[in-house]
C-alpha cells in the first residue's frame, strides 16, 4: 500500500495528461494515416499517401524554412532584449523587485489575441508609431509595420519574451556576485568582468531561454496569423488553413506531426549539446 | 608592498549604528596584521572598504603614498582571498591564477612562468588543469591564495579564509599562509574571528569591537596586557571578580564599580590543608571538572563568585578531585588586571 501511494497521488495528473495530450496526439496520428479523396471526403485507411504528398510538395519546405527563420529571429531578439532585464531582476535589491518581476511577465496575463490587437493599434498605418513618424516629418508615407514579416517578428518577439525572462531567471543559478567581485579585485574593469565571468556563467541560462523562445515561436499561430495579414506563411498557419479552410484533415494532421517532430528534434539536440558541455 | 593607513573610516547601513565607526588603523610595510573581532563587529565591512567593494561614508584609505579612498576596485592592485574562495568555476586552476596577470596585460610567456611559480609556492604542481569543483577544499583555498598573490599585490587581504577548512588542514594552512606572506614581503590584513588564528600567525593584532579598534599590539601584548575589559574577556579565558572584594590587582586593591580579571592558568589550585601562597586567595568547593587533554579546568564556587583554575593534565593536583570537594585557589596580584566595570 505504501508503495502505491506515490502513484495514487500522481494519478490525477497522469489522467489529465493522457486526456488532453496523449489522446489528441494519438488521434492526430491516426487521422494522418487516412486518405483524402479527390472529392474532399476522408477515407479510413492505414496509408502513407498523405505524408508522400506532404514531403513531395516544395511548399512544405518553404513553410519549414519560414518557420525556422521566424523562430530563429524571434528567439534571438527576445533573448537579446530579455537578458539585461532578467539580469537586472536577478540582481536588484530594490524593495520593488517583486513588483518589477510581475511587470516583466505581465503580458502573460493578457490573452494573446488582445495583445495582437494592441500591436495593430501601435504598428498600424494610422498607429502610434506611424502617426509620430509622419507628424515629425521623418517619413513621407506610413511605414508598413503590419501585415508583413516585420509585424510578425515584433509581435512574436514580444509575446515570447516573458517566457524567456522566466527561463533566464531560472538558469542564473551559477551566477555568484562574489566571483565577479573577485574578478574586479584582480584588475578587471566592469566590461571585462561581464565578458569573462558574467556572460560565460550565464550561458546555460541563455541557452535555455533561447530554446524556450525558439520552440514557442516555431509553433506560434496567433501572431503570424493576425499580424501577418495572410502574407506570412508558416507551418502553424498552414495547419490551421488545411484543417479549417481546406477541411483536409489528414493533410493537416500529417503536417502537425511533422512540425511536432521538428520541435522534438531541436529539444533533443539541446539535451545532447548541454550534456556534452556539462561533461 | 606598501604601508596601509585607515583614517577615521566610517560606514553605516541604513539607520543602524555605524558598522564601522571612525576606525583608524595602520599596517606597516610587510606587516601581517590581524583584524580580530566577534561577528558583526564591522571587520568584514572594513576589509570590503579597503578592497573597494563597499564605498566609505567618511574617512580615508591610504596605500603607500596614494589615497585610494575613491579609486575603482580594479585599479587598486589589492589581492583578496574570499571566505568562499570565489574561484571562477569555468576556468581551471591555471586560468584562475593567470586571470589577474591577463588583466594586467602580462605577455603570455611571462604569465605562464608566474602562474607556474604561484602553483609551486602553494604546492599545487600537477593540479593546474583541474577545475575548482575537481579540487578539495584545501586545494581550492590554495588556488584562491595563489590567484591573489600572482598579481604581486601591494596589499593582501584575507577574509576569514580558513574558516571553511577542517581543524587539521586549518593549522597546516596557517603556517603556509605565514610563509608565503613572509617570502613575498607583502603587507597583509587578515580578518578573522578566531583568536588562535590571529595570535598564532600575525605580527600584530588589532582587536575590533562595535566598529572601532579597541587595542592594537603584538599577540603577546594583547594577551598579557589587554587595554580594555572587552579585549581581556574576548581574548583567551578569563575569571572576572566584581568589586568591592578583598582582591589585590596590579594597579592596587579592587574597589566598588571595578572588575578584577585573572586568567585561569595563572590561578593555582590547592588541595585542602595546603598553605596559600600569593597575595590573593579564596577557598570554595569544586563545581565542575573539565578535561581538555593538555589541561584540566577546575571550576569552583567561592565567596568571590565562580572561579576557574587550570592545571596541566599530567599534574597530580586534580586526580581524585570530585565535585563538591573543598579546594583553595591562589593567585598573584601581578597577574590580576583591573578594569572599570
Amino acid at each position: 500500500m505504501k508503495g502505491a501511494l506515490p502513484f495514487l497521488l500522481l494519478a490525477p495528473a497522469l489522467l489529465a495528461l493522457v486526456a488532453v495530450f496523449v489522446v489528441p496526439i494519438a488521434t492526430i496520428g491516426r487521422i494522418a494515416l487516412y486518405v483524402s479523396e479527390g472529392s474532399g471526403a476522408m477515407r479510413e485507411a492505414v496509408a502513407l499517401d498523405t505524408f508522400r504528398t506532404l514531403f513531395a510538395d516544395s511548399f512544405t519546405w518553404e513553410l519549414t524554412r519560414n518557420s525556422a527563420h521566424l523562430a530563429l529571429l524571434c528567439a534571438s531578439l527576445a533573448t537579446l532584449i530579455a537578458y539585461p532585464i532578467a539580469l537586472f531582476l536577478f540582481r536588484t535589491e530594490s524593495r520593488f523587485r517583486p513588483l518589477l518581476a510581475i511587470l516583466a511577465v505581465a503580458p502573460l496575463l493578457v490573452s494573446s489575441v488582445v495583445r495582437v490587437v494592441g500591436w495593430l493599434v501601435v504598428l498600424g498605418d494610422q498607429g502610434l508609431i506611424n502617426a509620430a513618424l509622419l507628424s515629425l516629418g521623418l517619413v513621407d508615407r506610413a511605414v508598413p509595420l503590419i501585415n508583413n514579416w516585420t509585424g510578425v517578428v515584433i509581435g512574436l518577439t514580444e509575446s515570447v519574451m516573458p517566457y524567456v525572462i522566466l527561463s533566464l531567471l531560472a538558469g542564473f543559478g551559477r551566477l555568484d556576485r562574489t566571483v565577479e567581485e573577485a574578478a574586479a579585485t584582480l584588475g578587471a574593469p566592469p566590461w571585462r568582468v561581464f565578458l569573462r565571468v558574467t556572460l560565460p556563467l550565464s550561458l546555460p541560462a541563455i541557452a535555455l531561454g533561447w530554446l524556450i523562445g525558439f520552440v514557442l515561436s516555431f509553433s506560434a499561430f496567433v501572431s503570424p496569423k493576425l499580424l501577418g495579414g495572410g502574407r506570412v506563411f508558416v507551418l502553424a498557419t498552414e495547419i490551421y488553413d488545411l484543417a479549417m479552410q481546406a477541411v483536409d484533415w489528414p493533410a493537416a494532421a500529417a503536417m502537425a506531426l511533422y512540425a511536432l517532430s521538428l520541435t522534438l528534434l531541436v529539444l533533443a539536440a539541446y539535451t545532447v549539446l548541454t550534456r556534452r558541455v556539462a561533461a | 608592498m606598501a604601508r596601509l593607513a585607515l583614517e577615521g573610516l566610517t560606514k553605516a547601513y541604513g539607520t543602524a549604528p555605524p558598522a564601522v565607526d571612525g576606525l583608524t588603523l595602520e599596517a606597516e610595510e610587510g606587516e601581517f596584521l590581524a583584524l580580530l573581532g566577534p561577528s558583526g563587529c564591522g571587520k568584514t565591512t572594513t576589509l570590503r572598504m579597503v578592497a573597494g567593494l563597499v564605498p566609505a561614508d567618511r574617512g580615508r584609505i591610504r596605500l603607500g603614498e596614494e589615497d585610494i579612498t575613491a579609486a575603482p576596485v580594479h585599479t587598486r592592485g589589492i589581492g583578496l582571498v574570499f571566505q568562499s574562495y570565489a574561484l571562477f568555476p569555468h576556468m581551471d586552476a591555471v586560468g584562475n591564477i593567470g586571470f589577474g596577470l591577463e588583466m594586467q596585460g602580462v605577455p603570455k610567456a611571462e604569465r605562464q612562468a608566474r602562474v607556474a611559480e604561484a602553483l609551486r609556492l602553494t604546492r599545487l604542481e600537477g593540479l593546474g588543469h583541474r577545475r575548482p569543483r575537481e579540487l578539495s577544499g584545501g586545494q581550492q583555498q590554495r588556488v584562491a591564495l595563489a590567484r591573489a598573490i600572482a598579481i604581486r599585490p601591494r596589499l593582501l587581504l584575507l577574509d576569514e579564509c580558513l574558516s571553511n577548512l577542517d581543524a587539521k588542514l586549518r593549522e597546516e594552512m596557517r603556517g603556509e599562509i605565514r610563509d608565503i606572506q613572509r617570502a613575498s614581503a607583502t603587507t597583509a590584513l587578515f580578518v578573522t574571528h578566531d583568536q588562535t588564528e590571529a595570535l598564532s600567525i600575525c605580527d600584530t593584532v588589532a582587536v575590533m569591537h562595535r566598529g572601532r579598534i579597541e587595542q592594537r599590539g603584538t599577540p603577546e601584548e594583547i594577551y598579557e596586557r589587554p587595554a580594555t575589559r572587552f579585549v581581556a574577556s574576548f581574548i583567551g579565558r578569563m575569571n572576572a571578580i566584581d568589586g568591592p572584594a578583598p582582591v589585590m590587582t596590579r594597579e592596587g586593591p579592587l574597589g566598588a564599580g571595578e572588575t578584577a580579571m585573572v586568567r585561569p592558568h595563572r590561578v593555582r589550585l590547592l588541595r585542602e590543608g595546603a598553605a596559600a601562597e600569593g597575595d590573593n586567595a579564596a577557598s570554595g568547593t569544586v563545581r565542575r571538572i573539565t578535561y581538555i587533554g593538555d589541561i584540566v579546568q577546575v571550576q569552583a564556587a567561592t565567596p568571590l563568585g565562580p572561579l576557574a583554575a587550570e592545571v596541566s593534565g599530567a599534574s597530580p593536583l586534580w586526580r581524585g578531585l570530585d565535585v563538591g570537594a573543598p579546594v583553595g585557589l591562589a593567585w598573584s596580584s601581578s597577574d590580576t588586571l583591573r578594569f572599570p566595570a
